[in-house]
């Protein structure tokens, strides 16, 4: 099948100083493939590697190793000057809405900022005309447009910035955490508003989450990052439902649950080990150290993604003993 | 830097109470530049034969004495006051305009680009600048306008230092990746957002240049090699008062009462500017 | 009389105008009891705590009463050394805030161990060893010689709890302490924080945004809006059963694995206010969906109904949460 969106093999890699040196593989060998009006979730914790993969997409920076097909094209290699054309659909929703808008800009200012370079036809009178429409289409006042972001709420400001990503038509979106930095009472609001726009707009996306339970929420298909790696790939029932990879059931079970029983549930926790950054090459299963199914076999070879049953895939060298995946923890 | 950042600075100025007095006295003494000899009786040039070196307060009509030529000192201390600040202002103005594209285009660019550059700010910045000064002098004759050149090829200098530190920790900044995604070009991201949230520093700097400005002026022209006579500077009234410092100690006194006062009161609205936009405790 | 006891305490921030964080709360902690204090930006949550421990902000001000064991805190000189000195430990959302990056571990240990209880440095250092393992850090020895910017944040912030325990505290407070770490990491270090304080006997306040950190651990759940406490409840029944319409659109919009896909999320219109916003009347009453006339012109004291003490005029009343 060939989507709209095709990674290949993409590996990114920056140089870490500090005690641990050498160079890091943020992103390592990442292959998905999203279609046309798909929303792909992307779910894994701080330093696996999914925002570095999202703003490798975007071309913010550079592969060492992999490719790109948007559209059946190639685009990782294309330099910076073609690839602008690309931005007019291939757009970014940023996580802090306090940091991705210039303070010094109006709200209308920002927004509309992406036609100058990408819609140049347009003139003045045309940009603020899609710039009312977009403000209207988020949920957002008209007369917002002429305010500066400290004046707005962090609810607000998000809406803002998807204005922004939209107010070009683009055909996939990547969303890098669009909701972490909001209130939980407004969370809702602008899940609700990106499921509501991609059905609408029948747009592709990425939506890149640590939140397990929003992703679930919004996406059919779920990938799982740990250490710059996908780890296990499924719909999102099958995830849920017979999770294969230890770290996914770990992320399953770190979903809080708020009920009246909950106090009684606490779960006993392995140890925190030590954290050894590794080296790009280094041999081992990335989990193993935190694994509570390590076998001596996930210490010396590097588990590959490979199928499991119904079309998913794995790294894990024990994921067939476990067919109908692995249990929630037991309680303490 | 954050709208609240400005009004809470403009707060804070506006409780400095000798800052403000300073810039009161800045804003009077550009009136009296601007309009004072217009007011006053005599022209800066002319001569009152019989009124020569007269001390202040003494004479009807000159406030502040005459120098030995019979000259009004009053008039002349507010012409060179005039022609000080038209130079200190216009060479702050040459050298913020260079030093803040250089440096923002610097630090934005990074890698190779911003190394040459500054490499080129760092040779400029060890040539000795008085040295270099007389040399435009010699070659293109002395006056305002050679004046004007020769400071200001080296008045940038800091100030594309200090914007291109600033403007590399910008660049790292999420809206400007943003602007990235939205497909500004270069020119575009510099001079809408990189250039406009730099401008805290970017004022504080300028508000300290002016006076080096017109100190290294003064200088030079105490010196002889900058403005002439008859055109009146602070600089060469001050060598005119230093030579009849004996005898008539007010030719001396006033144009460096005016001197230290301005260059006093630039200083420390500068310095308080730089304190109330120091995003500390906020 | 009760290990802590808040009175009328209100915090101002003077500035361009006068900011009022914190708007006269009551609360009372047992010995041994642990509350979690829940809320949102502009709640004020964290500057109650801060006010507590006197560590707010040059142009903040508290008034009313803190006491703890009945000695007061506010207005106390020395802020931090005097409230670890009396028996309170604190732990911050991030541990950089109470370890230095440029001292090794055991000796910020030991010396958080001689500056509150006076003991000499082969004991502290015994002791910062004990609490390591404590904590449950592997290679305890280890770790005492390494520098903070060489563990993960998660065993940082263990780290920053065996700090906060040198001094022996009887009351724990904790500042969002798992915010800033990652979901599977957290609940690690809520488990650890309940094993410690059963096994030390020590009370808690917890302050945080994350309903679902504190389900598991606090006996006691207050909640706060604009600045007020809206709702105070025993834990399980403000879960199963809460009363203040925020409390409940609260619960109802944290996402569960539980709910169906494609359905739309729980929320809860509009935003919280920004602090020093001005109210007449109730101040929820904006974004509540049951709000009436009555809402808009008198603001609701808190009452008993049922097992909460509520701050509404029309609260729910057992309906499971709707």
């Amino acid at each position: 099948m060939s989507g709209a969106l095709e990674l290949r093999g993409v590996t990114v890699r920056y140089h870490q100083r500090g005690a641990h040196g050498g160079v890091v593989s943020a992103v390592d060998d990442v292959s998905l493939e999203i279609a046309d009006g798909e929303m792909l979730g992307l779910v894994g914790e701080s330093g696996c590697g999914k925002t570095t993969l999202g703003r490798a997409i975007l071309a913010l920076v550079p592969l060492a190793a992999g490719e790109i097909h948007w559209q059946g094209r190639r685009i990782d290699d294309v330099g910076a000057r073609r690839f602008r054309a690309l931005r007019r659909e291939l757009q970014f929703v940023f996580q802090d809405p306090n940091a991705c808008l210039d303070p010094r800009m109006t709200i209308g200012g920002s927004v509309a900022e992406p036609l100058r370079a990408l819609a140049p036809a347009l003139d003045a009178a045309g940009r603020e005309a899609r710039v009312t429409a977009i403000l209207a289409e988020v949920g957002l006042a008209p007369d917002l447009a002429g305010r500066y972001p400290h004046q707005l709420s962090g609810g607000q400001l998000q809406r803002a910035v998807i204005a922004r990503a939209l107010i070009v038509d683009p055909r996939l979106v990547v969303c890098d955490e669009p909701v972490s930095a909001l209130d939980v009472s407004v969370q809702g609001q602008i899940v609700n508003l990106l499921a509501r726009i991609r059905r609408e707009r029948g747009l592709a996306s990425l939506f890149i989450s640590h939140n397990l339970a929003i992703v679930a929420r919004l996406c059919e298909r779920i990938l799982v990052m740990y250490r710059g790696r996908i780890v296990e790939t499924a719909s999102r029932d099958a995830l849920i439902g017979a999770p294969l990879h230890p770290y996914t059931r770990e992320l399953l079970d770190a979903v809080p649950a708020i009920d009246p029983g909950a106090r009684r549930r606490v779960r006993a926790r392995p140890l925190d080990r030590a954290d050894t950054s590794l080296a790009a090459d280094s041999p081992a299963c990335p989990f193993a150290a935190r694994c509570p199914h390590a076998i001596a076999r996930c210490r010396s070879e590097r588990p590959l993604l490979q199928p499991a049953q119904d079309g998913r895939l794995v790294a894990c060298h024990r994921a067939g003993e476990w067919p109908a995946g692995l249990p929630p923890a037991a309680a303490g | 830097m954050s709208a609240g950042l400005w009004r809470d600075a403009v707060r804070q100025l506006r409780a400095d109470r000798l800052a403000l007095a300073c810039l009161a006295i800045l804003v009077l003494l550009v009136l009296l530049a601007v309009a004072g000899p217009w007011l006053l009786d005599y022209r800066e040039d002319e001569i009152d034969w019989d009124n020569m070196a007269v001390a202040p307060f003494s004479v009807d009509g000159h406030w502040l004495g005459t120098d030995r030529l019979g000259r009004d000192l009053l008039v002349r201390t507010l012409f060179g006051l005039r022609v000080s600040l038209a130079i200190a202002l216009a060479a702050t103005l040459v050298s913020l305009v260079i030093g803040v594209s250089w440096g923002a285009m610097a630090g934005y660019l990074r890698g190779r680009s911003d190394a040459l550059m500054m490499r080129f700010v760092d040779v400029l910045y060890s040539l000795p600048q008085v040295f270099f000064v007389i040399i435009l002098t010699v070659v293109f004759g002395r006056g305002p306008l050679t004046l004007l050149l020769a400071i200001g090829a080296f008045g940038w200098l800091t100030m594309a230092r200090i914007v291109r530190g600033q403007a590399l920790s910008l660049r790292e900044r999420e809206f400007v990746e943003a602007a990235v995604v939205g497909g500004a070009g270069t020119l575009r991201i510099v001079g809408r957002h990189i250039v406009p949230n730099l401008l805290g520093p970017v004022i504080v700097y300028a508000t300290l240049t002016v006076p080096q400005v017109i100190l290294v002026e003064s200088f030079l022209s105490f010196l002889g090699i900058g403005i002439q006579e008859p055109l009146a500077s602070l600089g060469n009234l001050i060598a005119d008062g230093a030579a009849e410092m004996e005898t008539a100690p007010w030719i001396l006194a006033v144009p460096a009462g005016c001197l230290v006062l301005l260059v006093f009161c630039f200083n420390f609205l500068g310095d308080s500017l730089r304190d109330a936009l120091d995003p500390r405790d906020r | 009389m009760a290990l802590l006891e808040i009175r009328g305490l209100t915090v101002d921030f003077s500035g361009e105008r006068r900011i009022r964080a914190v708007d006269h709360i009551d609360l009372s902690i047992e010995r041994e009891e642990r509350v979690a204090i829940v809320g949102e930006s502009g709640s004020g949550k964290s500057q109650l705590l801060l006010a507590c421990i006197g560590l707010l902000a040059a142009n903040g001000r508290s008034a009313g009463s803190v006491r703890f064991d009945g000695a007061e805190l506010i207005g106390a000189g020395d802020p931090a050394a005097g409230v670890r000195g009396r028996g309170i430990g604190f732990v911050f959302q991030d541990a950089s805030g109470s370890l230095t990056p440029h001292r090794r571990i055991g000796d910020q240990l030991a010396e958080a161990a001689i500056a509150a209880r006076g003991c000499e440095r082969g004991a502290a250092l015994a002791e910062a060893l004990r609490m390591i393992e404590r904590v449950r850090l592997p290679d305890a020895r280890r770790c005492l010689a390494q520098y903070p910017h060489e563990l993960s944040g998660g065993m940082r912030q263990r780290v920053a709890i065996a700090a906060a325990l040198m001094s022996q505290p009887r009351l724990l407070f904790a500042d969002e302490p798992t915010t800033a770490l990652d979901v599977t990491v957290q609940a690690e270090v809520m488990t650890l924080i309940d094993e410690l304080c059963r096994d030390l006997g020590m009370a808690l306040l917890l302050v945080t945004h994350d309903i679902g950190v504190v389900a598991a651990l606090a006996d006691r759940i207050a909640v706060m809006y604009a600045g007020r406490i809206v709702e105070c409840a025993a834990a399980s029944a403000f879960l199963g059963d809460p009363r203040h319409p925020y409390s409940a659109g609260l619960l109802a919009s944290v996402p569960t694995l539980a709910d169906a896909h494609g359905t739309e999320l729980r929320t809860i219109a509009g935003s919280p206010p920004a602090p020093g916003s001005a109210f007449t009347g109730c101040r929820f009453e904006p974004r509540c969906p049951r709000a009436a006339a009555r809402c808009r012109a008198e603001d609701p004291p808190l009452a008993v109904h049922g097992r909460s003490t509520v701050a509404c005029h029309f609260p729910l009343r057992g309906e499971g949460g709707t």
